[in-house]
């Protein structure tokens, strides 16, 4: 085999795996599927909705609680405003909560998970103690304690959940990282004089960026199901935002005969963890070759 | 002719993958009559455990597929049996001991708990019945204070001891055919020639039959008096202990003994064997030694020779049947 | 062992202390004055001027910090201004059907999710792995308020085979109060009318709250048994003729069951979490329901006072978990 061959058979081989995990598994596809029309939705979904104001608050009391029709597929809300409008546009603020509170967490939680794994001692003591306790207090009933105090809001909600979201970000870095300092190709650079800054830069990162990728990929959906979770019970988002979990919480007194009033919100926020979590199983599979099928 | 206890003809298996197809074993033709004692040799990835577990049909299909050829003990085809008969295969048929105890051995069970399983997968019942065929095996392999011994968790023996516990438990259904896949290799040096002892000495006392498999010719030659070499999914050279190592006909079989150490001669330096073993996804034309072999000829990169011969089996154009 | 328990001890004590400092730096870190918070929503100047004096407001952190400290050792956790009773009390009366919820709720979890993880390990990629592994993860995706109002819905609604919302009937007398929890009161009481009653009510809030535990345990278990299946020691047991179904139900089982028993305490937090959801859509009278209630309307006292009790709770568990965890696997407990 010459030398020039040897990368592009590996990028070949590279390619055919990733083909093979995805293609091989339906859930992966669907999971693809979902956050790919979740993020098209997100993006485009101003132009795409036949009623855009109606995310606002615009208000016809003539066609309250209409049942879904061909003018309004998912039928419309007690304002009279079309559901199908307010759930598309409901797509931009869920992704908004999402990212922030999953990148809040992870800059929080990943810079103290790889000081507690590569340190060890004392300062690896202290961080896991804390974060020990975090964990230990119900994340989203720290949440709410958090909201109680900052008062209710689509944004109080994504600061108390960012808050109590990186817990996890330091439990999975540390872990890795700890392994990985006692890895023997690790400890065979530093018996070759590499600093901490160039094992970390060199090996630490790359590998604990694969199972950091899979878990914000679930973070995704979790955490947008929290805020909804918070907008459900009134300490979330307020109406008229156009929030899946503030509609849905409005909604609940219009069951069951205005049942696609709380139907649709309840969907999409289905149909949005179920894909983050399906697309961050078929990337586990992709990234984490130790746990793909075999 | 009788049937001979272990006969294996032309047997072809094969691995599926996301990157292809890879030949493991590449037409396998043995034959082990009763009370022989077979030792079978190669590199890591020649081969050789994926042909013992194949004995017991254990590899995981799929991925594993049978491509062509039968393996049969006592007459049965090993892949037409049954649940029930493949079940008395395993352990009243064959024993197999396994390569590292460490791993074998269910971390959460005591001694006893595993043991009492095998007897009972058997058809022994009763408490009393159960332990004493336990002491009785685990005196049998020569553990001091079996009594004691059953209560432990595989976590508090020594390597040794687990290994004991694994003929142990191989045994204890009375097999006519003991396979033992590198039985030493996981052991130290100093427990190894114990439980290499403690084998021939069982095959000895219970006139059992012997497939032993190593990649240490030094540990096959201590124990087995006839030498299977394979590489690369395939029998190479099949013959009595003393003519291959006196005389081995195979380049590759000579490369082999030639990168042992020779204590004899600590003048003479080991010689290794020029490049590596090839890929199995894809493998070499011909014989799959030809690229490694000093001594190819155009025919070797186009046609695989047959394994010739009566007593002294070969697989080599180079050589006359 | 016993060393083991005291240094668990130790540290679940050093645990509670650091869950008292989030609760204090949370009520006090809030731009809203705490004051006015614990005045509520209703007072005047004068009142919360007036609180401040009196709960020490105006002292520096430090001091306020020893009196909170110093409170809680006396389980003194305020007052609530809704139900214009201690907290402590209020959390002491709403808490019993909170636990029986999570009881309920995890049993069902392992009960369904052990067997439904096995089955789909040993018949790896066939259709029905596929369905349970789509099942799990709806598991997860579904909000529990959603599946509520469903199950509610065809349940209650639809089928009317069972009550909506609440704990017990209006006209059934509770039993009397040993445990608090209902159906463990009523069973103790041997009256197998109201326990009947009881887990009519008890059923669709369980299981709603199960769901997440379920796919959790699925998931855990199906991947721990394909990893134990593919063990050397599992080869050797099939190598030596014990019958499959003996290597799966028992020898892996028991392997499996470990991490199985690990991740029920992993849940237990998120399922106390997401309990005041399940408690708010079927109106059953747990502590969610009251840190709900009292944090729409602003009283802040019961909502930190949930957040303590819960957070202690989950401690406690996860210490016993440890200990269950180093009697069933032999190698850590003979360390």
């Amino acid at each position: 085999m010459s030398g020039i061959a040897l990368p592009r058979a590996a990028a070949l081989r590279r390619i055919r795996f990733v083909i093979w995990t995805f293609t091989g598994s339906a859930s992966a596809l669907l999971g693809l599927a979902l956050v790919a029309s979740f993020l098209i939705l997100a993006a485009f979904g101003g132009w795409l909705v036949p009623y855009p104001d109606d995310a606002t608050g615009a208000i016809h009391l003539a066609q309250r609680l209409q049942p879904p029709s061909a003018a309004h597929w998912f039928g419309t809300d007690e304002m009279g405003d079309d559901i199908l409008s307010r759930v598309v546009l409901g797509t931009r603020t869920s992704l908004w909560v999402g990212l922030v509170i999953t990148l809040v967490a992870s800059l929080i939680g990943v810079p103290l998970g790889i000081v507690a794994g590569l340190l060890g001692g004392w300062p690896r003591a202290v961080i896991m103690r804390v974060t020990d306790v975090f964990l230990a207090v119900p994340a989203l009933v720290l949440a709410l304690a958090i909201v109680a105090a900052l008062g209710p809001g689509v944004m109080h909600a994504v600061i108390a959940l960012s808050v109590v979201w990186w817990p996890g970000y330091v439990r999975l870095i540390e872990a890795k990282a700890l392994t990985l300092r006692s890895e023997p190709y690790v400890e065979v650079t530093r018996t070759m004089g590499a600093g901490p800054v160039w094992i970390l830069w060199r090996h630490i990162l790359p590998n604990c960026l694969s199972p950091l990728i899979v878990k914000a990929s679930m973070d995704m959906g979790l955490a947008i199901l929290a805020v909804a979770s918070l907008g459900f019970i009134g300490l979330g988002a307020k109406p008229p935002a156009p929030e899946w979990g503030a509609m849905v919480s409005v909604a609940r007194s219009y069951m069951p005969d205005w049942w696609w009033y709380s139907f649709f919100p309840g969907l999409f926020i289905f149909l949005t963890v179920l894909g983050f979590s399906l697309f961050g199983d078929g990337l586990r599979d992709l990234l984490d070759p130790r746990s793909a099928r075999g | 002719m009788s049937v001979a206890l272990l006969h294996i003809r032309d047997f072809r298996l094969a691995f599926h993958g996301y990157d292809g197809v890879a030949q493991v074993l590449n037409g396998i033709t043995l034959t082990v009559e009763a009370g022989e004692a077979v030792g079978i040799v190669g590199e890591t990835g020649c081969g050789k455990s994926v042909l013992a577990r194949s004995i017991l049909r254990l590899n995981p299909m799929p991925p594993a597929r049978v491509v062509s050829g039968t393996i049969r003990f006592d007459g049965a085809d090993v892949f037409a049996m049954e649940a029930r008969a493949l079940r008395a295969l395993r352990g009243a048929g064959v024993g197999m001991v396994f390569q590292d105890p460490a791993t074998y051995l269910n971390p959460v069970f005591t001694i006893a708990s595993q043991l009492a399983d095998v007897l009972k997968a058997h058809g022994l019942r009763g408490r009393t019945a159960i332990r004493a065929r336990s002491l009785e095996l685990l005196d049998a392999v020569r553990l001091p204070n079996p009594a004691e011994l059953l209560a432990r968790y595989p976590h508090q023996l020594s390597g040794g001891q687990r290994q004991r516990v694994l003929i142990a438990q191989a045994l204890a259904a009375n097999p006519r055919l003991l396979l033992a896949d590198e039985p030493t290799t996981a052991l130290d040096v100093t427990v190894q020639g114990q439980i290499l002892a403690l084998i021939r000495d069982l095959v000895a006392r219970l006139g059992l039959t012997l497939v032993l498999i190593s990649h240490d010719l030094g540990v096959i030659g201590a124990t087995c008096r006839r030498i299977v070499v394979m590489y690369a999914g395939a029998i190479v050279e099949d013959a009595p202990a003393e003519a291959l190592f006196a005389a081995p006909r195979h380049p590759y079989t000579r490369g082999l003994l030639a990168s042992v150490p020779d204590l004899d001669h600590p003048d003479r330096l080991p010689v290794g064997i020029p490049g590596s073993i090839p890929s199995l996804r894809d493998p070499p034309t011909g014989c799959r030694f030809h690229p490694r072999c000093a001594l190819a000829m155009p025919v070797c990169a186009v046609t695989a020779p047959p394994l010739r011969g009566e007593i002294h089996r070969t697989a080599c154009h180079g050589v006359a049947a | 062992m016993l060393r083991t328990v005291a240094t668990r001890l130790g540290v679940l004590v050093l645990m509670l202390f650091g869950l008292v400092c989030i609760t204090f730096v949370v009520s006090n870190v809030a731009p809203s004055d705490p004051a006015a918070l614990a005045a509520g929503p209703d007072a005047t100047r004068d009142m919360v001027e007036t609180v401040r004096r009196e709960y020490g407001l105006d002292r520096p952190l430090p001091q306020q910090f020893v009196r909170y400290v110093t409170d809680l050792a006396q389980l003194k956790l305020g007052r609530a201004i809704q139900t214009g009773n201690d907290v402590s009390d209020d959390l002491a009366r709403y808490f019993p059907a909170t636990a029986e919820l999570v009881l309920l709720s995890t049993g069902f979890a392992v009960l369904v999710g052990v067997p439904l993880g096995m089955a789909s390990a040993v018949r790896r990629n066939a259709w029905f792995d596929h369905a349970t592994r789509i099942l799990a993860v709806s598991g997860v995706a579904l909000p529990a308020f959603c599946a509520a109002l469903l199950l509610q819905l065809v349940f209650s609604v639809v089928l009317g085979w069972l009550p909506t919302s609440g704990q017990l009937s209006v006209a059934t007398a509770p039993p009397p109060a040993v445990t608090g929890m209902i159906l463990f009161d009523a069973l103790w009481a041997r009256d197998l009318a109201t326990f009947r009653e009881a887990l009519g009510y008890a059923v669709l809030p369980a299981f709603v709250l199960s769901l997440p535990s379920i796919a959790a345990i699925v998931r855990v278990n199906r991947a721990e048994m394909i990893e134990v299946l593919g063990a050397d020691y599992v080869t050797a047991a099939r190598a030596h003729g014990v019958s499959p179904w003996r290597v799966i139900g028992w020898l892996a089982l028991k392997n499996a069951m470990l991490p199985t028993l690990a991740m029920i305490g992993l849940r237990l937090g998120w399922t106390l979490g997401s309990s005041f959801l399940v408690e708010t859509v079927f109106d059953w009278p747990g502590i969610g329901l009251y840190a709900v209630s009292s944090a729409l309307a602003s009283d802040f006292k019961p909502v930190m006072g949930v957040t303590l009790c819960m957070g202690a709770t989950v401690m406690l568990c996860n210490l016993l978990i440890d200990l269950a965890y180093a009697w069933l696997d032999p190698r850590t407990s003979a360390a």
